[in-house]
This record gives structure tokens, sequence and C-alpha cells, in this order.
């Protein structure tokens, strides 16, 4: 393999690329919470009577927990009343018919961004919605897809044309009462994707959503909502970034995906949320709750995640494996540097007979960064013959930062096979040598040995992510090492 | 973390009062009343543990703090006599073959002159019983009992203390090797009873000796035992614990070793019994170059619910720790594990390692397994593994092909799982003996009807 000859002068000075403020004329709401807040967003959006009820039940439930403290995470309390619940692009009454009435300023962000919303999009053969602070602006390729009968757009525009829908299944993956920041998301979402593929459909292109956080002092709360109904299959990705800023922002989303009888979804993350300075100043706070039902028989749900931005990373995507015979996946890369903490893993509930999961965890951390894979395995007596591969490593670079493992495993059938292992260690020299031997300075062969390491997760990635994981992985550990 | 939840029905009076009558009914140890009353005030800021606390998740002790005031402390002395205690024919089979030569027998909580035969005084060792030390020897004793950490919540072992009678203080001499293990027998006689044994051991720099606690039971009753070992600089430790107590017994220990420069541990860890038994083991390793080896073997069958926790503190550069855990659960017996191995960054070039496998055999058995990483240095090499999974079928068709029966041929497999960990005692003549306790536990299974697969 050629090194990428990109000077290591260059590659040290590349920061968050990501981090620039669009100037955009903006609604925002005062910062704090309240049931006026909430009928204020419901009403803003508006919703049918169902769907504020269950905001309102979602907030009262949430007003009486408390945040979770188990995780291996520190930060400083968050006051809940400091974040602004709703921030929308200024634009027209009515909203654009096409492209061609988006405001340009916000094509350009996306320009910037690298996100394919024109006609790259159709070269690109991608089908994007892009949400921008706390509403969607545009979504691709809505013609298209409605010919296969595809349902891809903003989740406030299914409120509207699909109302049923989304009764029938908003919180029925991750009920408000599921955790706090759950309940809160809930109670204000303002906006996010909704996916619907019907019975026996192939969607004809992948899926796409970026978010993006622009506005100081919000909160960005998206619900995704994906239904894929008997023998359906899709390919989903998702992409994160926001502005560089000295405070922190609170991203706290729900995922929330159906797959009927021999369905399959496959759900691709490139999270680069703003990670914060050097110091630790700034960054995003990400809790994020994402949940596959696999409730038909033979289907399979695989979540794939590069994890490198945000200051703090709470995030456990799971799958409950009803139907008899169903698959599900996991593969994760985790990519802390400086002050970032990432407390991150999956849920691999087996009810279904020989159902079947994969966990590939792969973790590396730098700087002064802490890392925790946190996993849980359970076989419920009902899952005959279920399986479970489980794989973690991690990765240290720097004698500052630190990688913890707690996987947790419950056995309830003697007849399943639950495999877990894990491994930490350093790159070793042996390697570097023989690496530097052959003339690659320490920069490249530390890119190279560890983009190795990340190998069977990028491998798992469509193609354009896996170009951009690398690229983000090189980026997020420079200055690590030396 | 854990967060600290009062178990429902605790009544702290009733403890107060049982903790307040140890004095006046064991006069010999009246001198720790001040201990007891302190780590009293500790246990009762809540009682028991819950399964809201993390470190007790899989672990209800429910059973046992309803029962724990009916078990609280042993008979007094004048009330043992009465009963005409075990004699040594009663008891010389159901202790270890091969380990004659010093063997401490406690009953009930207290020590037996007359079963226990005490060291040759030129054999390098010192064993005091806490009854029978002197007065200027107890001060400097009482800050060593009050010294126990590890990942056991403080509230079980602040109970033991809270109720502890009697216990054993061994010291190991500078530069002795004492080839004769130290056998320590606690048997629970009679009804209803508890016992809060206490072990102090303390190996010089470069002595070595052999600790083998062995644990006992008739019927129901509670041991609430802690265990806490000092290894001096090349100091070499062999460490063998025994569980084997009646299946309605509650068992509640916890182990804590600490580790000097170059000195190493070889510790293994049987549990053969108990209705719930409860294990905590903690290895401190503060001096570098320091070595431990782990080794556990539990058994669940019955209704039986066993709980090992162990964790290993590396602190110091170059150390090394190895670990194998095994557990066999039948019936509608419950298995726990938790391995937890924590590399603090002054420990740079630690190797540790831990593995855990696990054989289900029973659609009502159950296995909770957790190891847990937690590393702070980077030039380390650290891994940890676990399984869950039944009888390999393969294994089974080869042994039935050579004309081996079903039943047979799974009693085989077991035993060679279960094996692996008793062959890794580093007392030869324990191999056999031990070896037949496990073949009788796997037994055991077999009868009850109904429950096997």
């Amino acid at each position: 393999m050629a090194t990428e000859n990109t000077d290591i002068e260059q590659l040290v000075d590349r920061k968050y690329r990501h981090g620039f403020i669009t100037d955009i004329e903006s609604e925002t709401l005062p910062p704090g919470i309240n049931e006026d807040v909430i009928r204020f967003i419901s009403d803003k959006k508006n919703e049918p009577e169902f769907l504020l009820n269950w905001r309102l039940k979602s907030f009262r439930y949430w007003q009486t927990i408390k945040e979770p403290d188990w995780a291996k995470l520190h930060h400083s309390p968050i006051d809940y009343q400091d974040i602004s619940y709703f921030s929308a692009p200024k634009q027209a009454t009515d909203a654009p018919k096409s492209m061609d009435e988006v405001d340009p300023k916000l094509l350009e962000t996306y320009d910037k961004l690298g996100i394919p919303l024109h006609e790259r999009a159709r070269l690109a053969g991608v089908a994007v919605d892009a949400v921008f602070d706390s509403v969607s602006i545009a979504t691709t390729f809505k013609g298209k897809l409605a010919e296969a009968g595809v349902i891809f757009c903003p989740f406030s525009e299914a409120v509207q044309d699909h109302p049923e829908l989304i009764e029938q299944y908003l919180g029925t993956v991750v009920p408000y009462r599921d955790n706090f920041f759950a309940a809160l998301n809930s109670a204000v979402f303002t906006d996010g994707s909704f996916v619907y593929i019907p019975k026996g459909v192939r969607c004809p292109m992948e899926l796409s959503t970026y978010f993006r956080i622009n506005e100081a002092k919000t909160g960005q709360f998206e619900r995704t909502l994906i239904i894929a109904e008997e023998g359906s299959h899709v390919s989903y990705l998702e992409g994160c970034t926001a502005p560089m800023r000295d405070e922190n922002q609170l991203h706290a989303a729900v995922v929330e995906l159906v797959t009927m009888k021999d369905a399959e979804i496959k759900y691709s993350t490139v999270q680069n949320w703003y990670p914060g300075d050097e110091q630790g100043r700034g960054g995003i706070y990400n809790f994020v709750t994402k949940r596959c039902d696999c409730r038909g028989a033979n289907s399979k749900v695989s979540w794939t995640q590069v994890e490198a931005g945000s200051a703090i990373t709470w995030k456990y995507p799971s799958c409950i494996l009803r139907g008899d015979n169903s698959v599900g996946e996991f593969y994760s890369v985790a990519v802390t540097n400086n002050l970032q903490q990432a407390d991150t893993g999956t849920k691999m509930i087996h009810i279904g007979a020989n159902t079947r999961s994969t966990i590939i965890s792969k973790g590396i951390s730098a700087g002064r960064a802490q890392q925790s894979y946190r996993g849980l395995v359970k076989i419920f007596p009902t899952a005959e013959n279920a399986r479970n591969y489980t794989q973690c490593d991690s990765l240290l670079l720097g004698d500052q930062c630190g990688a913890h493992t707690f996987p947790y495993m419950e056995v309830k059938n003697p007849t399943a096979i639950v495999e877990h292992e894990a491994t930490t260690s350093k790159i070793g020299e042996d390697q570097l040598f023989y690496c530097r031997q052959r003339g690659l300075s320490e920069e490249d062969a530390v890119n190279m040995i560890v983009n190795g390491f990340c190998k069977d997760v990028f491998r798992e990635l469509p193609m354009e992510f896996a170009v951009e994981a690398q690229a983000l992985l090189n980026v997020s550990l420079e200055g690590a090492v030396g | 973390m854990s967060t600290r939840t009062p178990s429902t029905d605790f009544d702290a009076s009733l403890y107060r009062q049982a903790s307040e009558n140890l004095g006046r009914k064991f006069p010999a140890t009246d001198w720790l009343s001040p201990l007891r009353g302190k780590a009293l005030a500790r246990f009762s800021n809540g009682g028991f543990p819950t399964i809201r606390d993390e470190d007790w998740r899989y672990t209800s002790l429910k059973r046992v703090a309803r029962r724990s005031s009916a078990l609280l402390h042993p008979a007094s002395q004048q009330e043992q006599s009465a009963e005409h205690l075990i004699s040594s024919s009663d008891l010389v089979h159901r202790i270890l073959p091969g380990l004659a030569e010093i063997t401490m027998v406690f009953v009930n909580g207290m020590y037996q002159p007359d079963l226990s035969s005490a060291p040759a005084p030129d054999s390098g060792l010192i064993i005091s019983t806490l009854g029978a030390l002197k007065k200027e020897e107890q001060s400097s004793l009482l800050a060593r009992l009050e010294t126990f950490t590890g990942t056991d919540d403080c509230r079980v072992n602040a109970f033991s203390t809270a109720f502890l009678t009697d216990g054993l203080v061994i010291d190991v001499l500078a530069g002795a090797t004492v080839s004769a293990p130290v056998y320590v027998v606690f048997l629970n006689h009679g009804n209803t009873v508890g016992s809060h044994p206490r072990i102090l051991m303390r190996l010089a720099a470069n002595s070595s000796a052999s600790l083998v606690e062995h644990h006992l039971s008739e019927t129901d009753s509670l041991t609430s035992g802690i265990t806490q070992i000092e290894c001096a600089d090349h100091a070499s430790l062999t460490y063998l614990k025994l569980q084997q107590e009646h299946d309605s017994a509650f068992h509640l220990a916890s182990q804590h070793i600490s580790l000097a420069k170059d000195s190493s541990v070889q510790a293994i860890n049987l549990d053969l019994g108990a209705g719930l038994s409860r294990n905590g083991l903690t290895v401190h390793m503060n001096g570098e170059h320091a070595e431990a080896r782990l080794h556990g073997l539990f058994i669940a069958n019955g209704t039986s619910h066993i709980d090992n926790h162990t964790l290993v503190e590396h602190k110091a550069p170059n150390t090394q720790s190895s670990e194998v855990y095994r557990g066999v659960i039948d019936n509608r017996g419950r298995g726990v594990f938790n391995g937890r191995i924590v590399v603090h960054q002054k420990a740079q070039k630690t190797n540790a390692q831990l593995t855990n496998a696990n054989l289900l055999l029973s659609p009502g058995a159950e296995i909770d397994t957790k190891p847990e990483l937690e590393i702070y240095a980077d030039d380390v090499k650290c891994s940890h593994g676990s399984t869950v999974g039944r009888i390999d079928n393969n294994a089974l068709f080869y042994l039935r092909a050579r004309g081996i029966p079903e039943d047979e041929a799974k009693q085989l497999v077991i035993r060679a799982f279960g094996n692996e960990i008793v062959m890794a005692i580093p007392i030869p003549q324990l191999h056999e003996p031990v070896t037949d306790l496990l073949t009788a536990r796997l037994e055991q299974s077999d009868d009850e009807p109904g429950l096997s697969a």
C-alpha cells in the first residue's frame, strides 16, 4: 500500500474542519423548558393531538427521573434550563418546493461539509435529508424514491402526511420511559428523518441524513424512525457536525428501527460532532438512544458506527432479536483524543430461537482521553441455539489515556453459545519498526497500523463513508503520535 | 459508582444487641469490642447491599438478611461443650487427607485446640488465635483488622467484623520455607449457627508457605469470613480455598492479598457447595515484578447460587497476573462471575490475562458473567475472554463412538473440564481427594429427579 503523500506538517495542522459557523437568520426560542415550550414546538409543527399528548406525557415523566450516573463519564452538570429547545433557519412562510428555493447560504454550508445535496447527489446516487439545527431543510430524490414506494422525508413532514404510521410506531421501540435522555427527546424532539420501506421493496439507493448544529446555546434533539416491512431492504447513512464553540452543547437523539419478517436494515453512522479543543473546552455532549426491534423472523439489522467526535459520547445501539433466526450486528470504531470521553457499546437481546449476533468493537484512545466499551448480551430462556460472538480491542496511544471494557453476559438457555474476548495494548514496537524500516514516517506507519486495526469495521461501511471514516481517523489522532 | 440503598427489612437494633452480647459471651476476645462497635456502625448504615448496588446486581442477599438475625453468633464456649462437640474421629473422614501436620480446626467460629495440631516450634511459623493473644500484641492487630479494602461492598466486610469472635494470626518468618501446608478447617456444626472467622497471615521477606482454607457445614448456617494475607519482598504463597457448605447454607467470604516486590501468589478457589455463596478475591500488586496466578472452579447445581468476584489491582510496573475461572451450572443453579483487572497509570509493562469458561447443563440454569478491564497505562498487554456453552457435541460423539454410554460420556467431559483447575493446585497430594470431591458433587446433580437435562 502506497502511503498518502500527505505532508506531515499539513497533517499536524489539520484541525476540526467543520468548525465554521453559518451566519444565517434563525428563529430561536429563549433557553428553558416547560410545558409551554413543548406546546410551542408542537404548535409550530402543526402536530396532531396525539403527538402533543405524548410529548407532554414524556415531559412529565422526565421531570420525575434523574440523569443516569453509571457510565464512566465525568462532566459538569448540565443545566437543562439553559438550553434552547428550538432553533430553525428562518425562511419564507412557504417551505421550499425545490432545491432552487433553499437558502443559498444553507446550500453553501452543506457544500462546505462536502455533502452532495445537488447534482453531486445524482452522481453519488445517495438520497440526502439534511437537518440544520432542529429542522430538516432539504431532501433530495424524493420523486425517484416515491416511484419505488419508499417514503423518505423529514420527520415533521411524515407527521403531517402519514400520521397513522407515526402513531402506530413512534415510541414502540424506544418508549419514552426508556431512559432520561429518551424521555427528554420524546418531549422536545423537533425533527429528524422518517423512512418507510414497503413490503418486498429493495430501496433503490442509499439514504442519508446529515445533522448539523449551528446556533449557539441550542440543543439538538432529533428523532429517526425507520420501518422496513416484510422482505424489504434499506441502507441508511447518518453524519453529523457542529461548529467550534467554547460551550458544551447537548445532543440527545433517539433512533428507532423496526424490521419485519425477512427485512434488513443497514444503519451506518459517522459521528463527527465537535470534540472540544486540546484543553477540553467546548464540544458536544452526545447522549443517544438507538435501538432496532427485529420483530419478524429472519430479519437482520446491522449497526456500523465510527465515533470520532463529541466531548462526551454515551451511546449503545441495540438489537432486540425477537423474531426467530434474526440477526444483529454491531461494528464500531471509537476514537478519543485530548480530553474526549466515550462510553459506548451495544446490547444484544436474544429472545427468538436461532438468533445470532456479532459484536466487533475497536477503541482507540489517545491524549488524555478515557474510553469504555459497555455491552450486554442477554439470552432469554426462549432463545434456543442462540449464538453470540463479541470481540473488543483497544489501542492505547500515550500513557495518559485509558481504555476500559465492561461486557455483561446473561445466559439463561443451555443451548446458547456466547463468546467474548477483549484485548488492550499499544502499537507494537516491532510493528512500528517494520514499517519504519521500509521507509514510512512514524505518522504514516501509525496511521497505517491504526487503519489496519479498524479494518474489520471499515469494511462494513458503504464505500463513500469508508473513505471519509479513514480520513477522519487520521485527523482525530493527529498530534497523538511522537 | 454504586449507590447505597437500605434494604427494607433491616432492623439495626437486633444486630446491635447481638454484637454487644459477644463481649460477655467470649471474654477472651473482649478486646475486639471497640472494633466490633465501629464495624457495626458501618454496617448499620444501610445493612446488606441490595441488587441495586452494581456489585450485587446478580446476587440478592434478601434471603440472608431475612435469616441473619437467627444466624448471628455462635454458641458460647459453655453451650458448645454441653453439646458434646464433634470428635476427631467424626471429623477425620470429612477433612482432606494428607494435611495432618498443621491443622487448625474451628467449630462454629471457635478454635478447637483438641482437634488441632500446632506446628513444630522450629517450623518457621508462628500461629496464634485471636483469643490467645497477649495484650501488647492486641493493639497492633486492631489496626490490621480494620484495614481491608476490595471489591466487596465494605458493608459485608463490616458485617463480618461486627460479629468477629475468633480467628487465626499466622506469621511466616523471614527466609523460612514451610513445606507443610497450614490447613484451617471451619466447620459449622448443628443447627442455625453463624460464624465470622478471620485469618490474618503475613509472609516475611524470602519466605514461602501454603494455606488451605476449608469450609464445611451441616445444615443451614451463615459464614462470613475474611482472609487477609500480606506477602513481603520475594515471598511466595500458595493459597487454596475449598468451600463445601451445606445446600441451605449461606457463605459470604472475601480474601485480600497484597504482594510486595518480587513476591508471588498462586491461589485456587473451589466452590463445591452452599445455597448461596459469594466470594470476593482481591489481589493488590503493590511491588514491582509481583506475580499472581489465580484459578477458580464453581459448581452450582440444585438451586445453589454461586457468585465469584475477583479484582486484580496492578499498581506497580512489570507485574503479571493470569486468571482462569470455570463454572459448571446444572439444574436450577445460578453462577455469577465478575473478574476485574485494573491497571494503574504507574503499572507500565503489565501483563494481565483472564479467562472465564462456563458450562450450562440444564434449561433452568443461568450464568451471568462480566469480565472487566480498566486500563490507565499504555505499555501493557491485557486480555480477557469469557465463554458460555454446553457440552461439545463432537466430544460426546467421540466418546459414544467408542462405546461409552451417553451419561457416562457427559460426566467424563464435565470432569475433564473441571479437572484442569484441580490439577493446578500446587499441592500434589490434594489432586486425588479433590478430584473425588468434584466427582461426588457432580453426581449429586444427577440424583435430583426431573431437573437434569
